[in-house]
């Protein structure tokens, strides 16, 4: 079920591309990757940040629509926040890998190929808690009988917070240690303890707002 | 066997009293009932429930024997359903809407190709089955809900205004397409306003109002509360007499006279 979940979200992100919002953050970050006092590939990695983090604004979409067509069908949640979150980290790829292209055009051709290979693995290795930390914001949201003014501000906020301290500790690690095969095993962990642990918390912190009298779709 | 039983729904919205006080009904396996009531008597939160998209206070629901929680999806895979706010993607073409639906039903790649080619030949959307549902007209985002929520011959299929901005041939057919599958064992749960297919259709009448039902009846028990009415087959005369004794015409807004 999360391949059909994640088929689902693809053909979404074909038919819906969030070009506007993908250039227009390639083209906000366009002077920094110009600038000597950024590392070369980090304005690529704050796009593909930007995109994720406008994507997990909404992963279950509006609470009256997306939401309900998931919990009429015969899903399991687990499924659908796996599917989501997979789809989530392949649209941020996207972004930093276009983001990286256009900027490198830009900048002019550069051969520190090893810097690229660090940033793309650094991304990889913060998707994961960040798609985490996105989900149960999503979830709180939707789980509240309404939500107040201020709170799309606060989750935006939040999930930028989130994605600068998910993101320490694998800049840490690539500035400090330079090896791709340590932030390749940082990612792989990251990732996999996101699959097992922190969907299924997501999945069951849905289970108990279905439990609740609040629950209504 | 009963496919569906409801019993004891009890369900308030914050600041409001009991929309739903306690509703009971059975769905026999091979019935098509009618749920009837006025606008805002719960209809659609009933349908709800079974579906798990909202709490209840109290009250239980079975399908197929087995009693459901709204976090419980497995027993999904039993139901169809057309909702007043429709379970399809609109991004989607119809044809990949059906077989979406075919593929989180578990029907053999082949079996859900074949349907879904039949489904839609049947509601006459072949010509446009590759095109977006948001491009369609209501009535065959309608028939696009519809195709759905039959594709894998559900044992319980629940239809929420399953006609409105359908076309009377269309509608004709779905009839047609209704009665087979009861024939066939599907218990059928609809909701309507349109009085006159409801009665053509349906074999068993529950009336919602008040938060109860508070009329459950078979087809013959309508002709024959009618007739006592001095109506010859009037579900409309019964369902007033019910809802609002006596009622008067209300006068239209005096500009209008």
């Amino acid at each position: 079920m999360t391949g059909i979940i994640f088929a689902l979200e693809f053909k979404r992100f074909c038919a819906r591309p969030s070009w506007l919002l993908l250039g227009a953050v390639i083209l906000a970050s366009a002077p920094l990757s110009l600038s000597p006092y950024f590392p070369r590939f980090f304005p690529a990695l704050a796009c593909g940040l930007t995109v994720v983090g406008n994507d997990l604004m909404d992963m279950f979409g509006s609470r009256d629509r997306e939401i309900r067509k998931l919990v009429a069908l015969p899903l399991d949640l687990h499924d659908v926040i796996l599917g989501k979150g997979f789809m989530t980290m392949v649209k941020g790829a996207i972004a930093t890998t276009v983001a990286g292209v256009v900027h490198a055009w830009l900048a002019g051709p550069s051969d520190d190929s090893s810097q690229a290979l660090l940033t793309g693995l650094g991304f990889l290795a913060t998707m994961p808690p960040l798609v985490h930390i996105g989900a149960r914001l999503s979830i709180a949201a939707i789980s509240k009988p309404s939500p107040g003014v201020l709170e799309p501000l606060v989750r935006v906020v939040l999930t930028l917070l989130a994605a600068a301290v998910c993101g320490i500790p694998a800049v840490v690690l690539a500035t400090t240690t330079h090896s791709a095969p340590a932030l390749a095993a940082y990612a792989a962990l990251s990732l996999s303890i996101w699959m097992t642990v922190g969907a299924r918390g997501s999945a069951r912190r849905l289970e108990r707002w279905m439990q609740s009298p609040a629950y209504d779709l | 066997m009963t496919a569906l039983a409801v019993d004891g729904l009890v369900k308030a919205y914050p600041g409001t009293s009991r929309i739903l006080d306690g509703v009971s009904f059975d769905l026999p396996e091979g019935s098509i009932t009618a749920l009837l009531g006025l606008n805002g008597c719960g209809k659609t939160t009933t349908i709800k429930a079974i579906l798990g998209l909202t709490s209840l206070e109290s009250g239980t629901i079975s399908i197929l024997g087995t009693r459901v929680t709204p976090s419980s999806s497995e027993y999904k895979r039993h139901i169809g359903a057309v909702l007043d706010d429709p379970l399809y993607f609109d991004w989607l073409s119809a044809r990949d809407s059906i077989r979406l639906h075919a593929r989180l039903r578990r029907l053999p790649e082949r079996v859900a190709a074949e349907r879904t080619a039949e489904l839609l030949d049947f509601f006459s959307l072949a010509d446009v089955q590759h095109e977006p549902i948001r491009t369609y007209s209501s009535g065959m985002k309608k028939k696009v809900s519809v195709a759905t929520a039959v594709i894998h011959r559900p044992s319980i299929l629940i239809l929420d205004e399953p006609f409105e901005g359908i076309d009377p041939l269309a509608a004709d057919d779905i009839l047609v397409m209704l009665r087979l599958m009861a024939t066939r064992g599907t218990a059928i749960l609809i909701t309507s306003h349109i009085f006159d297919t409801v009665q053509r259709l349906c074999s068993r009448f529950e009336i919602l109002h008040g938060g109860k039902i508070s009329l459950s009846c078979s087809a013959e028990e309508i002709s024959a509360r009618a007739m006592h009415l001095g109506e010859a087959t009037g579900l409309s005369e019964v369902f007033f007499d019910l809802v609002s004794p006596g009622r008067q015409h209300r006068p239209p807004p005096s500009f209008l006279t």
